[in-house]
This record gives C-alpha cells, sequence and structure tokens, in this order.
C-alpha cells in the first residue's frame, strides 16, 4: 500500500468510527430523562398522576362495530 | 369500545439494534465499496462525511422526530400534520411494499449460497451457475410463469420466517430479533475481513480501495453519489426511520439515537469495504489482472465474483458461510423494518390487529414476490423495480415530503423545537437549513440525472413490455394507489391531533403543559385538521 492511501485508510476509519464513539459516549453521558431543554422536574404526560396510563398511544380506537 | 396500546421499544439498546439492523443492508457490503473506488478512492471520504452529517443525519433527524411527534407510520403521521398530505404517507407505504417484494428474493438467493459455499456448489463458473444452473434466468422472456421449485420454496420459508417474527410485535419480535442478530452480524463480517485482511494482494485491494485521487472533488457527480449513497444506504425518506421512531418512548434523546445510528452504519459500510476490496485484492492477485477488471458491484459483486473468490482461497467454504450468512442476516434484520412500515399503517387505518396486519399485508406481499420473483424472469423483474422504486418513488417522495411538511406547512421550527427539548445535540439554526434547502436541492439534482436517463434510454436494454409493466407501471401504482388509499375512510375513531405525550415545545413551561394533561379522545368528525398540528406553539416563536 501507498503512503497515502495509508494515511487515508486511518483517516477514514478515525472520522467514521470516531463519530460512532462520539455518538456512545454522548449516550452514556446523557440518560433519555435529562436530555434536551426540558426543565429537570419536566413529568411525561403519561406519568402525571391520576392520568390514565395510556403510554405513547396512538389514538385510541373505537371499531365501527363495537359503536 | 376497545381501547389497544401503542407498543414501545422497552430499551434504548432494543432500538439501536433494531435501527442499526435495518440501516445496516445488503447495500452496506455490495453498494458502498464499489461507489467509493468508482468516486475518487480515499478523496471519496470527504464527500461521504459531509453527506452524512449534513444529509444523511438531518434527514434521519426529520424521520425520527416526525414518527416521535406523531406516532404512526407514514400516513397517520403525515394526516397528523395534515390531514390533506396522507396520500404522501401512502407513497412510502406502497414504496416499503414493493422493496419488501424483491428484497426477500435476495435473501432467498444468499441463504441458497451459505448452503451452496459448503460444498462450492458454483464450480468453476460461477456466472453460468447463477444465471443458468441456480435461477434458469432466461432473458429473452418478458414475463414468465415458469417457476423454479427450489427457489419457491425457500422464498416462502424466507417470508414464513420474517412474518412470524412480524406477527410477535414489535418489542417481542423484531426488538428480540435484532439484539441477537445485529451483533451475530457484525462478528461475522469481522472474521470475514480479518480474514481477507490476511490474503495475498489483499493490500493491493486496499490500495486501490483507499488511494485518493484528489481531482475527483472538483467533478459534481463525485458528491452527488456521496449524498446518493448515504440516503439509499441509511434508508431516508421514505417511512422505514419514520415507522420505527414512532414506537420510540416519549421521553426519548432522538438526535444522539440519530447520530449514532448514522455513524454505526458507516462504520460498518468502510469495514464492508475492507473486508469486500481485501477479497477482491485476492482475486485480482490469483488472475494476474488489476484490481480494476475484477471490482464490480450488487448481484454481480456477491454472486459472481465472490464464488470465485471463496473458490480459491485456503478454508473457501468457511468464508462463503460467513460471507453469504453475513448478507442474509444484513437483508433479515433490513427487511423487519422495511415489511414494518405496510403492516402498522394498513394496522392504523383499518383497525386491525397486530396479527391480523401482518398476516394480511404480509401474506399479499409474499403472494406478489412468490409470484413474479422466483420465475425465469424474476431477475429482470426484480432490476426494473429496484431502479424505478428509487429513482421514481424514494427520491421523489423525499423530495416531495421534505418540502410540502416542512415549508408547506411550516413545521421545521415545530421539529426543531420539538428535538432540541428532549435531544442532547441541538438543531437550532442549522438543521432546518440543511435539511429544508440542500437536502431537497441534492435529492432533485439526483433524481434529475437518473430520471433522463431512464426516459432517453431503456434502462440496461430491458424489453419495453418489461419496463412498461414493472418500471412505469410501479411507479404509476405508487401514486394512484396511494391517492385511492388516502381517500378511504379511517377505521374506528383516531385522533388526528398531535398526541399529548410527544407534544414537545422546549418553549412551553411544564406547567402549561401540565394543565393540558387530559386524556381525550377525539372522533374523526371532531378533529380539527392540524394544518401545522402545533399551530399554536408557532405564535411568536418561530426562529
Amino acid at each position: 500500500m501507498s503512503a497515502s492511501a495509508i494515511v487515508m485508510m486511518c483517516v477514514y476509519l478515525c472520522l467514521v468510527w470516531g463519530g460512532l464513539a462520539v455518538g456512545a459516549v454522548l449516550m452514556a453521558r446523557h440518560d433519555d430523562d435529562s436530555a434536551g431543554t426540558l426543565p429537570p422536574g419536566w413529568t411525561p404526560l403519561d406519568e402525571v398522576p391520576g392520568r390514565n396510563p395510556t403510554g405513547p398511544t396512538t389514538g385510541t380506537a373505537r371499531s365501527d362495530a363495537s359503536e | 369500545m376497545t381501547t389497544r396500546t401503542r407498543e414501545t421499544w422497552a430499551t434504548r439498546r432494543t432500538f439501536l439494534a433494531a435501527a442499526i439492523g435495518s440501516a445496516i443492508g445488503l447495500g452496506n457490503i455490495w453498494r458502498f465499496p464499489y461507489i467509493a473506488y468508482q468516486n475518487g478512492g480515499g478523496s471519496f471520504l470527504v464527500p461521504y462525511v459531509i453527506a452524512l452529517v449534513t444529509g444523511g443525519v438531518v434527514m434521519l433527524f426529520f424521520d425520527y422526530v416526525i414518527g416521535h411527534r406523531f406516532r404512526g407510520a407514514p400516513p397517520l403521521a403525515l394526516a397528523r400534520i395534515n390531514r390533506r398530505i396522507e396520500a404522501l404517507g401512502w407513497v412510502q407505504v406502497l414504496i416499503t411494499f414493493f422493496i419488501a417484494v424483491y428484497y426477500t428474493a435476495v435473501l432467498a438467493w444468499a441463504a441458497f449460497y451459505t448452503w451452496f459455499s459448503l460444498t462450492l456448489a458454483w464450480g468453476e463458473d460461477p456466472n453460468g451457475f447463477f444465471m443458468d444452473s441456480f435461477l434458469h434466468f432466461d432473458p429473452a422472456v418478458a414475463v414468465s410463469t415458469s417457476h423454479v421449485p427450489a427457489l419457491t420454496g425457500v422464498l416462502l420459508l424466507v417470508w414464513v420466517a420474517i412474518l412470524l417474527i412480524m406477527s410477535a410485535g414489535v418489542q417481542r419480535g423484531v426488538g428480540r430479533g435484532s439484539r441477537i442478530a445485529v451483533p451475530l452480524l457484525v462478528v461475522m463480517f469481522l472474521a470475514i475481513t480479518l480474514r481477507a485482511l490476511f490474503l495475498p494482494g489483499a493490500s493491493e485491494g486496499l490500495n486501490a480501495f483507499f488511494q485518493p485521487d484528489w481531482t475527483a472533488l472538483t467533478d459534481p457527480t463525485v458528491w452527488m453519489a456521496g449524498y446518493g449513497q448515504i440516503f439509499y444506504s441509511l434508508a431516508v425518506g421514505f417511512g422505514i426511520m419514520l415507522t420505527q421512531a414512532s414506537y420510540l418512548k416519549p421521553r426519548t434523546d432522538i438526535t444522539t439515537t440519530a447520530w449514532t445510528v448514522a455513524f454505526a452504519n458507516s462504520s460498518f459500510e468502510v469495514l464492508a469495504g475492507v473486508g469486500v476490496f481485501s477479497a477482491l485484492g485476492f482475486m485480482a492477485a490469483q488472475s494476474g489482472g488489476a484490481i480494476g477488471d475484477v471490482v464490480s458491484s450488487g448481484v454481480g459483486l456477491a454472486f459472481i465474483a465472490f464464488p470465485q473468490i471463496i473458490s480459491t482461497m485456503p478454508g473457501g467454504p468457511v468464508f462463503g458461510v460467513l460471507f453469504f450468512g453475513s448478507l442474509f442476516l444484513a437483508g433479515f434484520t433490513s427487511m423487519f423494518s422495511i415489511i414494518e412500515v405496510p403492516i402498522a399503517a394498513f394496522q392504523e387505518k383499518f383497525h386491525l390487529s397486530r396479527r391480523r396486519a401482518t398476516l394480511t399485508v404480509g401474506g399479499v406481499a409474499a403472494l406478489v414476490s412468490l409470484l413474479l420473483m422466483p420465475t425465469r424472469s424474476g431477475l429482470a423483474t426484480l432490476d426494473i423495480i429496484d431502479k424505478f422504486i428509487n429513482v421514481f418513488g424514494i427520491v421523489v417522495i423525499s423530495v416531495l415530503t421534505l418540502v410540502i411538511v416542512g415549508w408547506g406547512c411550516r413545521m421545521f421550527g415545530v421539529l426543531s423545537r420539538h428535538l432540541d427539548a428532549i435531544s442532547t445535540i441541538p438543531t437550532r439554526g442549522w438543521w432546518p437549513i440543511f435539511v429544508g434547502v440542500i437536502t431537497p436541492v441534492v435529492l432533485t439534482v439526483i433524481f434529475l440525472g437518473d430520471a433522463i436517463g431512464l426516459v432517453r434510454t431503456p434502462y440496461e436494454g430491458y424489453s419495453p413490455l418489461q419496463l412498461a409493466i414493472f418500471g412505469w407501471g410501479v411507479a404509476a401504482v405508487l401514486y394512484v394507489g396511494s391517492l385511492v388509499l388516502s381517500l378511504l375512510p379511517w377505521r374506528g375513531s383516531v385522533s388526528f391531533d398531535t398526541p399529548p405525550e410527544t407534544a414537545f415545545d422546549a418553549d412551553r413551561p411544564p406547567s402549561s403543559r401540565a394543565r393540558e394533561a387530559t386524556p381525550t379522545e377525539v372522533s374523526p368528525a371532531e378533529a380539527t385538521p392540524t394544518d401545522g398540528a402545533a399551530a399554536p406553539m408557532l405564535e411568536g416563536a418561530v426562529r
């Protein structure tokens, strides 16, 4: 292999695998519940006390037949 | 009244496995190495990485945030943005339906070749074996009804396996399947690459792959190739990633997840390039020719060039099992997310149970696949559908969705704030420019280049009848079919409002959201068309 090919191979691998490493580090440092600009005490709606724990639902559907 | 709770991925790891399994497909192994070699070798890194960040990652943000915020497959998610753009979602659904039809055929071939590797069944003439003995391909027949029995049987088995996993649901089926298959795929391909690196001639192969040709960077087609590779490889813009993200928990770091998935896909791609070109270097050394004489892509690389390599290398059968096994696994895990799009879309529109939607939609796709693919004209049919779906389906619908959702419905601001509210990598300011301006322009240039070529000259010299049926006909079905499906009424009562649990907006204090935390169920009659579902949130907040 020529020197330029070896250099490009190293740069290629460092950039692409480095990008993957950056993503992995970010994920390790920030858990889902604290990421972003929402205030730390923010409670997801599906965890608001007294609210039906619908979780992430799409529109609850009534079947035509049952109406 | 029936209430159906939407499934979610149990953990971020499960979603990552499914998303990476979805992104890593056949194209990573058989397309990227060739594209990189043809477009400047080592210097292709520059357009490739720029396209990855400014095209691939930003498009992944776009797909993920729509799926996450509007929590549905493309027709429902887009209808929640604006009822009038539901048809765009159906185009995406039909694209994935047709991809599923032919993608499984390649999986069946890979399954056969994994078995053939044990005995090197292709003998001295892999080309003749593949075309004649295996596919029984007859280029003179436009539409064959003559099926190859063994191929039909294995294709049926592949479909049964896929539909069994899909019917188990998103978490239990796709999630569990991906968590086993994706690490296995990576380990298998690492083994292939390590073995290939120690073959005689490997360094010459790597030299050809990584040797930079800096003059290539002045050629606009090289930059288009970089963006094209990223778009096709990541499978963005036509519903796959959108649907997967619709099963994410409300509080999910979307941008970091998307970044990780995009770079994991590229990391595998570069690994595949190293493995493939090491093997091609060995092949060139054995034949005494140059790398340029043996390099190929797609079906030719996998089913003709690689069998030749496997036949001549020490330990060939083991290498063959690993290579074709990897090809099968890469395609198999991608199939989960491909067929998930039509299954989820029909499930939501027609209020079907998961199992019924899987059997109905998957059953129809399997039937079409079994009718068209394992025949004497199947190879040509596959090639034509693939080309026309890519050009007139994927590229067109990506541009239309970006322009209509982003600019027409003014959603870029809403989506950017949604991302920033719950994600680590900020999007404010830069993201709408790349996803709203640069990406549509690049995709339009790619489309024009490909479409003009297809209009001017018959693709690959196929007959007018073949092109009319499987090319232009399939393209027409995408758009006419999507219009018809969008006009059909939604079964059951579906809310077209933004689901409250994901109506994130960084500008609104949590207290105002808590007051809205009343579970509502809106009938179609009550549902307000949501021209920008979050129109009220836009007031004074457009940045």
